[in-house]
């Protein structure tokens, strides 16, 4: 993920924004089939990025498990 | 070997989809038939269980390149794995009808996105002509403040059929969802690019249906 760290560290704050848009929509958005999928983030700089989204696709999917 | 599920779409739409489109791993898609559905799928050797910002990158992707070639698609989220693709048409085979229903109801449309920045405060002063996405960014700002009932859907008009609404990034943007009919994304452009108070957002799209996947009261 070492590509990856270097290209977030250079992104402007549209770009972020743009990039958390990009995360939120494919881990917390779209048609659930499966309803117990386990997905972990093993890239810290999506935790960086985006803290309160990445919370919320946990939540999302937990309660979809419910 | 796993099959990966990207999104669906109506198996009527099946041969929009051209070979030569790369997923996640670098895997070429394919539409696997479930009825009257079909499946965008992917075989993968390394099923995708963590989260990279590649793997993402790579799943929205595929998503585009497909609706690019003229597809209505809705997307699945992230990291749908199946034994095979038997599997697969058995999990589709009990696949919510609002999703079917979107699909049909909405063929022809496209999800547009326009992600705006959060400007700063002025420090003093009296404010000049407020527009309506800045407006809706300063009541992101406010804690404790909803996101419902504000949108940008009256400000652009007509070309806008469905309008979703995300905050993003603790209040520093936000990402407005905008279902519109493909033909019309030069319209829905312009209507964007009319509104001053819009100027720095970025507008992402063609996409597959994030927001609209599933079929509500419409």
């Amino acid at each position: 993920m070492s590509a990856d760290r270097n290209s977030l560290e250079e992104l402007d704050e549209p770009e972020k924004l743009v990039l958390s848009d990009l995360i939120n929509r494919v881990l917390d958005k779209g048609v659930m089939i499966k309803t117990h999928i386990t997905i972990s983030v093993a890239d810290i700089d999506l935790i960086e990025l985006d803290l309160n989204l990445l919370i919320s696709s946990v939540d999302a999917m937990r309660n979809k498990r419910l | 070997m796993t099959t990966y599920l990207y999104g669906l779409l109506l198996d009527r739409n099946a041969h929009l989809v051209p070979a030569h489109i790369a997923g996640v791993g670098g895997a070429a898609l394919r539409v696997v038939a479930c009825d009257k559905i079909g499946a965008l799928v992917s075989t993968v050797t390394t099923p995708p269980r963590s989260a990279s910002i590649d793997d993402v990158r790579a799943h929205d992707h595929a998503l585009q390149s497909v609706v690019h070639h003229g597809a209505t698609v809705a997307s699945v989220r992230f990291g749908q794995l199946f034994a095979d693709d038997d599997d697969l048409r058995r999990w589709v085979g009990r696949l919510d009808a609002r999703v079917v229903r979107a699909l049909e109801s909405r063929d022809g449309c496209v999800e547009m996105r326009l992600v705006l920045a959060l400007e700063p405060r002025p420090a003093t002063g009296a404010q000049a002509h407020v527009g309506p996405g800045t407006a809706y960014l300063e009541q992101l700002r406010a804690p404790g403040d909803s996101v419902k009932g504000l949108a940008l859907r009256a400000a652009l008009g007509p070309v806008v059929l469905r309008e979703h609404v995300d905050p993003l990034a603790g209040g520093r943007g936000a990402a407005f969802s905008h279902l519109i009919r493909r033909q019309d994304e030069p319209a829905y452009r312009e209507a964007v690019a009319s509104q001053p108070s819009l100027a720095g957002g970025t507008v992402l799209g063609p996409l597959a249906f994030y927001s609209f996947a599933e079929a509500d009261d419409e």
